[in-house]
C-alpha cells in the first residue's frame, strides 16, 4: 500500500499530514477530525480480523473443542463518512487445526497455574488499499456475516448501492446477524429497534447510517461474553487472552487543511 | 494497489468520485453506471470458491472432502458493453488445509476440512460508460489434448482452448440473460456479439443461477449454518466513477 501520489504532493505541499488511526476491539471507532476546516482522505487499512476462538482449551480426550460459528470467516470492515457507506469483506479462516500438531499451543496464560492446551492458530493479517475522503468524523465498524443459508432460488443479481448487497447483508428469516452498531456522524444513536429490521439500516441513502445497537438472538462481538461462552470453558480472569481474540484496525489517512471542498465530499 | 493518479485528479478536480461494490456469492454482480458517467475499475480484492471448504474430514471413517480440480483456477470476468476482461486466479486446491476440531452449527464435535483462502489482489484498468457485469467461473473439466490446437491469442473471449467445454458448455460460467433470445446466453465459449453484453435496460430484472459447483448446487445448508458463506467466491471491486460523458477515444 502506497500514499497515493496527489495526497503526498498536497503533504509537501503544507496542505495536509499523514496520519494514522489504530482502532478494534469494540464495535466502532471514530475517526475525528480536529474542527471543520479540514478533511481527509483514507487510502488503505490493515485490518487484524476478530477471532473469537483464539486461544481457547483445548482436551482431545475429553472433546473440548473450539466451537466454530462459521459466520465469523467473512468478516466485514465498514466505514461510515456521513455521506457514504464503504464495505469491504475479509476472509478470515478460523484455522485452530491440527489439535494433536502445528497449531495447538501448550501455554500457560497469565494468572493460570498451569500450562494449558490451547487453539493457538495462524491470524491472517489483511490489508485493503482503498480511497475514501471525508468530512464528517468517519464510523468504522467490524461485523461477521450473517447466517443465511444458501439459497438455490434465483435471486436479484447484486448491484452497487450504499449498503452491502442484499443477498450477502440480509435475508430471510435471519436478518439479525449481520453487525453491529455503526457511528452516526452527527453523535444521534439509532438503535436497530428503532430503525428496521434490515441489516441495521434504515434506508439504502441515509445519512444516518447506523448499526445495531444490540442484537439479543443475532451473531454480534461481544468484547468479553466470546472468552466465556463460546470456548466450552469457564474462565473470568484471562481477560488478556480474550483481548487477543479481537478485532484491531489501522487506518492510513491523510488529513487535509483546508476548507472541504463541496464538490468532492 | 494503488489509486492511479489521473483518476485520483479527477476526484480532486470534482469530477469523479471514489467507490467500492463488495459484493459475491451469486454468479453474477452488476456494478451499476449511471447516464452520463463512466466508470474506471483500477482493481479488485477476490477470495475464491472452495466448495470443499468446512466439509468434514474423517479419515477413520473415510470421509474426506472430494476435489473438483475444476475449482483449481477460476476466473473473475467483467464483461461491459464495450470488452470483455478474463483475470484467471489460483482457487486455493491444496494441501495446506488440515484437518481442524470444529464443533459443527449442531455442536457435535467433528473435523473438518479448513483451508485458508485469502484474497487475491488484482490492478486494473477496465474503462466503461456501460454497466458491467461481474461474474466467478471455474476452467471446464476438459482434459489435456495433445493434439494439435490453435495458439490462443487476445480475444474478447476466454482462449478457446481453456475454456471450451464440449457437453459441459454450461458449467464455466453461468449465462448473461439474453433478452431477445429469452434464454441463457454463454458468452465464453462465442464470439463477442452484441448479445453477450448485459441487456441495455432492466438489468437487475434479469436473473442469473448460481451453479458455482458447475452444475451440481450445494446442498442448502441449515438455518443456522453459515458453512456456505465461507465457502463462495467474494469481491470487492474498486472502481472511480467519472461524472462526465465518456470520451469517444475511450470506448
Amino acid at each position: 500500500m502506497t500514499i497515493p501520489s496527489y495526497l503526498e504532493r498536497l503533504i509537501h505541499a503544507g496542505k495536509a499530514e499523514a496520519h494514522i488511526y489504530s482502532g478494534g476491539y469494540s464495535n466502532q471507532n471514530i475517526l475525528a477530525l480536529p474542527n471543520d476546516n479540514c478533511w481527509g482522505v483514507i487510502y488503505g487499512y490493515w485490518y487484524k480480523p476478530y477471532m473469537p476462538y483464539f486461544g481457547a482449551l483445548v482436551e482431545p480426550g475429553s472433546g473440548l473443542h473450539p466451537k466454530i460459528d462459521f459466520s465469523s470467516m467473512v468478516q466485514w470492515v465498514q466505514f461510515t463518512t456521513g455521506t457514504k457507506f464503504w464495505p469491504f469483506q475479509h476472509f478470515c479462516n478460523q484455522t485452530y487445526q491440527n489439535y494433536d500438531a502445528d497449531y495447538y499451543g501448550v501455554i500457560r496464560n497469565v494468572g493460570e497455574p498451569e500450562r494449558k492446551t490451547r487453539a493457538i492458530g495462524n491470524v491472517d493479517e489483511q490489508y485493503r488499499s482503498c480511497y475514501i475522503p471525508f468530512k464528517y468524523n468517519v464510523g468504522i465498524g467490524f461485523g461477521v456475516n450473517n447466517l443465511i443459508e444458501l439459497s438455490t432460488n434465483n435471486e436479484t443479481i447484486p448491484t452497487n448501492n450504499l449498503t452491502t448487497p442484499n443477498q450477502l447483508s440480509a435475508a430471510g428469516t435471519t436478518i439479525d446477524t449481520v453487525i453491529d452498531r455503526f457511528t452516526d456522524p452527527f453523535s444521534t444513536f439509532v438503535s436497530i429497534q428503532q430503525i428496521s429490521t434490515y441489516s441495521g439500516f434504515r434506508t439504502q441513502n441515509d445519512l444516518y447510517v447506523s448499526l445495531r445497537e444490540n442484537a439479543a438472538t443475532g451473531v454480534y462481538i461481544q468484547p468479553t461474553n466470546y472468552f466465556t461462552t463460546d470456548c466450552a470453558e469457564t474462565e473470568t480472569v484471562n481477560y488478556t487472552l480474550g483481548s487477543a481474540r479481537m478485532p484491531y484496525i489501522t487506518v492510513n489517512y491523510v488529513q487535509i487543511n483546508t476548507q472541504p471542498p463541496k464538490n468532492i465530499l | 494497489m494503488i489509486i492511479p493518479n489521473y483518476l485520483e485528479q479527477l476526484i480532486h478536480s470534482g469530477k469523479a468520485k471514489a467507490k467500492v461494490l463488495s459484493t459475491g456469492l451469486y454468479m453474477q454482480s452488476v456494478l451499476k453506471v449511471p447516464a452520463n458517467s463512466y466508470v474506471v475499475i483500477y482493481g479488485y480484492y477476490f477470495r475464491p470458491y472452495v466448495p470443499n471448504y468446512g466439509d468434514i474430514y474423517d479419515t477413520v471413517a473415510g470421509t474426506t472432502p472430494i476435489f473438483d480440480a475444476r475449482q483449481s483456477v477460476q476466473y473473475v470476468l467483467f464483461k461491459s458493453n464495450n470488452d470483455f476482461y478474463p483475470f484467471a486466479h489460483y482457487g486455493q486446491l491444496e494441501s495446506n488445509g488440515r484437518a481442524a476440531s470444529f464443533s459443527s452449527p449442531a455442536g457435535v464435535n467433528q473435523v473438518r476440512f479448513t483451508p485458508n483462502v485469502p484474497h487475491q489482489e488484482r490492478s486494473t484498468y477496465i474503462v466503461s460508460n456501460s454497466d458491467v457485469g461481474i461474474a466467478f467461473s471455474f476452467i471446464n473439466q476438459v482434459g489435456v489434448a495433445f493434439s494439435n490446437a490453435n495458439i490462443p491469442i487476445d480475444t474478447q473471449t476466454l482462449p478457446a482452448q481453456l475454456q471450451y467445454g464440449g457437453e459441459n458448455i454450461n458449467i464455466s460460467a453461468s449465462g448473461y440473460f439474453d433478452p431477445a433470445l429469452a434464454s441463457n446466453f454463454y458468452p465464453l465459449n462465442q464470439p463477442y456479439s452484441t448479445y453477450a453484453g448485459l441487456p441495455e435496460a432492466n438489468q437487475v430484472t434479469y436473473q442469473l443461477w448460481p451453479r458455482p459447483t458447475s452444475g451440481t448446487i450445494p446442498n442448502p445448508g441449515t438455518a443456522t449454518d453459515a458453512f456456505y458463506n465461507a465457502k463462495f467466491p467474494l469481491i470487492t471491486v474498486m472502481y472511480v466513477q467519472v461524472n462526465e460523458q465518456m470520451p469517444l477515444n475511450l470506448q
